[in-house]
């Protein structure tokens, strides 16, 4: 069995950055799969209920009202975002996990194996609430978080 | 009557006796240290099998990772290259857009049209492609950018206007062609709004 990999995650507030310690000792970042080490931190809703994250979220963000950026502001909060194309409300964690979820899935395809464990940043004034929301293991789906 | 031993004697059969309990004992000793030994061993194995299994999967995994890797690296090896040029190539498309009245300007043009297919052909060979879309074409979120959103009638998410092509390696996006898109006029929102409004106030009084 290969060594556990855990993952360190810059969860920004515009762009986002996955890398794991290699086995030579280096911190190798993780490309996604449009060949950038950074992945823009944006989620769309399509009206079939398709969701596009990353660099494509971001490129169509000016036409599709139902995109959201820069949701780092609002962890914590108990502000709802809605999406009227789904006509769905979504909690600040809930669309943090989207972007989480995208950046475990293209880190595992990349390293071929399945990750269970990430340590995720968070800024220093970033408040107990705002912690908790961040490393929400409920909505953070099958990554154990420190 | 049992004859009675001489003391020397007596002493001999005693010493003799305790050699008799002595060996076993210690060879039970011995016996027990090499179990013990052996099974130090063998956890020992164990435990260096085990490190050799993991050492030689994180090999395996690396050495995995290393060729993919030299392979993206030879695959995209002008990925940075080609991004410089980009500049270049809008430059030269948009003199080349020009329409000049004077024909001495228009002669040079197609001189510099031909520089440019060239040089495009040249990128061709090294697995570049141009993403160029008209317009009317669907928005396509993989290789455009909208940079801007227009108000018109019709269906929106078309093509508006192209301010840059943009252009691939192989199939990997170096820059999206940037666009501007069509969307719907806000007072057609608002009707289509207020009917999908309409409508689910007419299923709740239905209900």
């Amino acid at each position: 069995m290969a060594k556990e990999i855990i993952l360190g995650i810059d969860l920004g507030t515009t762009n986002s950055v996955v890398s794991y310690l290699q086995a030579d000792g280096k911190v190798k970042v993780i490309p996604n799969p449009e060949g950038t080490n950074t992945t823009p931190s944006a989620v769309a809703f399509k009206a079939n209920g398709e969701e596009i994250v990353g660099n494509a979220a971001k490129r169509q963000a000016v036409t599709n009202p139902d995109t959201v950026l820069s949701i780092k502001r609002k962890m914590g909060t108990s502000e709802k975002i809605n999406v009227k194309c789904i006509k769905k409300d979504f909690t600040p964690q809930e669309i943090s996990a989207k972007v989480l979820a995208y950046m475990k899935k293209y880190a595992e395809d990349n390293v071929g194996q399945a990750i269970k464990k990430a340590v995720i940043t968070v800024p220093a004034y970033f408040n107990d609430a705002q912690r908790q929301a961040t490393s929400n293991p409920g909505v953070t789906p099958a990554l154990f978080v420190a | 009557m049992e004859k009675e031993l001489k003391p020397e004697k007596k002493k001999d059969v005693k010493a003799e006796e305790e050699g008799k309990d002595k060996e076993p004992r210690s060879f039970r000793h011995k016996l027990e240290v090499k179990e013990a030994e052996i099974e130090k061993w063998k956890a020992d194995a164990n435990h260096w099998k085990n490190e050799y299994y993991r050492g030689y999967a994180d090999t395996q995994n690396l050495r995995k990772a290393l060729e993919r890797e030299l392979g993206e690296g030879l695959k995209y090896r002008a990925e940075g290259f080609v991004a410089e040029l980009l500049p270049i190539l809008d430059g030269f498309y948009f003199a080349l857009a020009m329409e000049p009245a004077n024909p001495e300007i228009k002669n040079y043009l197609v001189g510099f049209q031909y520089i440019y297919q060239n040089l495009l052909a040249v990128l061709e060979k090294e697995g570049v492609k141009e993403i160029a879309p008209k317009e009317g074409d669907p928005f396509d979120v993989r290789t455009m950018h909208a940079t801007e959103a227009e108000e018109r009638e019709g269906q929106p998410n078309l093509v508006v206007r192209v301010l840059n092509k943009g252009y691939k390696l192989k199939d990997r996006l170096i820059r999206p062609a940037n666009v501007v898109v069509s969307k719907a006029k806000a007072a057609e929102v608002k009707k289509e709004e207020d009917g999908a409004t309409n409508k689910e106030d007419g299923v709740k009084k239905d209900a």
